[in-house]
């Protein structure tokens, strides 16, 4: 198919959407299903345009616990991954360990960070931040271990420190990897901050869907996982977008060289 | 011979083994030998007789299992030495221009490295142009690697080998994976550089006419154990041309070096 960027990245995924609503619209319609079970995609539209300014501050509640949980594991995700990138022992010695932690369901831990911290933002922060930073971990420590010996024995021979050999050589060439944790990794990070908020919480996005289902407000809990949907895209695109800004060198290095 | 002052790397009986599949391999059978400041010497050999383990050593990305390496007149450990490297692969950083690619030893060297922040736009800049124009590459300083061909990124290798005026170059086949008419052109601008600048070279190579063309002196290397069999002079004045490594004298040297790798025990150097 010749079509335009536009046309493939904007437009097709509106109009699947679009052509998906209207299905679900008529078979609501159709089969007349009750609104309690499953609303009408127009009365999850209309109720989520209503209740926007109820909803809006939960929204940007769930936003921030998710950008600062985020913010965290990016840091302790590339000191990790440095460090086992860069040291065969630091790999060998924490790489089990790390993968034990990862192992473990975020949701246990919940209550126990709710222990620690109390209800709401606290255990949001933390629960986006252990859920999200074992890809960047892994990602930074690849492309540290993928650079180039030759380049590495050149550094070497000018009697480059590590840390010069790390800031000039595998930071920026660990930067495509980092940016493909990120979006993965700011994805579940979010997942992370609405799972404690719906179990924890009496502010954010998820604790407003969990609200609305106990009184049974289905057209309201649809609007809010729309919501929480948009937001997601938002959010990816907007690392996808940075992603391009930062690392095109190394996506312009896929075209053939003269 | 060199005199004493003069000598700036000196190998004294070195010997490396190493461990492959569970044996002791030998590379390198104690080594001796002494290369005087701003001499141009090729290291040639069959594959495997441990001329690049000779640079690695020299280099410091290696230790000797026995034997000592001095490096202007010092232990290796002191470190007195500048050096600058160049192996076959370019190894260019993809998201740096070319001008920064070969800036970077100046971002890492300690003279250069305290002005780095102040002198990057100013005269490193006019250094990295002028390091440029020698190898003939000076409208690609704002360039991308990938925007370039082999031969021009292995100039570009050149240039950061030496933008930091080091007093010992390594080369390790730099010119191999080039053309036959890329590589003799780069003989030239390789044989300009080291005549305007007078580095001590150590070139690993296994063309001997690239060996006759830039040396002033070539070593032959047995085959592993890596020994010294040959050490001689080149006979040809400078500056050399590409006609002139099909000369009588040039060929009839290469023949000589090329009697000396395939059969050793027939013939003894000078």
């Amino acid at each position: 198919m010749t079509s335009s960027p536009f046309v493939r990245r904007v437009l097709a995924p509106l109009l699947i959407t679009l052509a998906g609503f209207i299905l679900w619209e008529i078979a609501c319609r159709a089969f007349g299903i009750s609104s309690f079970v499953l609303p009408k995609p127009s009365a999850i539209i209309v109720t989520m345009v209503e209740r926007f300014p109820a909803l809006w501050p939960n929204l940007w509640q769930t936003i921030l616990t998710t950008l600062i949980g985020f913010a965290l594991s990016l840091v302790i995700g590339i000191f990790f991954g440095a460090l086992i990138g860069m040291s065969r022992f630091a790999y060998d010695s924490l790489y089990p360990i790390l993968v034990a932690i990862s192992s473990i369901p975020k949701v246990a831990l919940i209550p126990i960070f709710v222990v620690w911290l109390g209800a709401g933002t606290g255990p949001a922060i933390l629960t986006a931040c252990v859920i999200s930073f074992f890809p960047i971990v892994v990602n930074v420590a690849t492309g540290l271990a993928t650079t180039e010996p030759e380049l590495e024995d050149v550094l070497h021979a000018l009697k480059a420190s590590r840390f010069d050999i790390f800031w000039n050589v595998g930071l920026p060439r660990t930067m495509p990897y980092l940016f493909a944790a990120m979006k993965v990794a700011i994805s579940i990070a979010f997942i992370g901050s609405i799972t404690s908020e719906a179990i924890a919480s009496n502010r954010g996005i998820g604790n407003a869907m969990l609200v609305a289902t106990t009184n049974f407000d289905m057209p309201l809990a649809f609007a809010a996982l729309l919501l929480i949907s948009i937001t997601g895209v938002v959010f990816y695109f907007l690392f996808v977008m940075l992603e391009n800004r930062m690392t095109g060198w190394a996506q312009r290095n896929k075209n053939a060289r003269p | 011979m060199p005199t004493r002052q003069d000598i700036l790397v000196e190998l004294e009986r070195l010997s490396l083994t190493f461990e492959a599949g569970g044996a002791p391999v030998t590379a390198l059978d104690n080594v001796s030998l002494k290369v005087a400041d701003g001499e141009f010497v090729a290291l040639i050999g069959p594959s495997g007789c441990g001329k690049s383990s000779i640079l690695r050593l020299v280099a410091g990305l290696q230790k000797p299992s026995s034997g000592f390496l001095f490096l202007g007149g010092r232990e290796q450990a002191a470190n007195a030495l500048s050096v600058g490297l160049a192996f076959q692969n370019p190894t260019m950083l993809p998201w740096l221009t070319i001008e920064r690619n070969i800036m970077l030893p100046l971002k890492v060297v300690p003279p250069f490295r305290q002005q780095y922040r102040r002198e990057r736009t100013r005269s490193f800049r006019d250094k990295v142009h002028e390091m440029l124009r020698l190898v003939g590459l000076e409208q690609f300083a704002s360039h991308f690697p990938w925007q370039l061909s082999g031969g021009m990124l292995q100039r570009a290798n050149l240039c950061r080998a030496l933008i930091h005026e080091p007093q010992l170059l390594l080369l390790d086949e730099p010119f191999g994976a080039l053309d036959q008419f890329t590589r003799e052109e780069l003989w030239g601008v390789m044989q300009n550089i080291w005549q305007a600048r007078r580095p001590t070279v150590l070139l690993v190579t296994h063309d001997l006419r690239e060996a006759a063309f830039l040396a002033e002196r070539t070593i032959v290397m047995s085959p592993r154990p890596g020994r010294i069999i040959s050490d001689m002079q080149v006979p040809l004045a400078r500056p050399r041309t590409s006609e002139q490594s099909y000369s009588v004298e040039a060929v009839e040297f290469c023949q000589h070096l090329r009697r000396l790798i395939s059969d050793p025990a027939t013939e003894t150097g000078r």
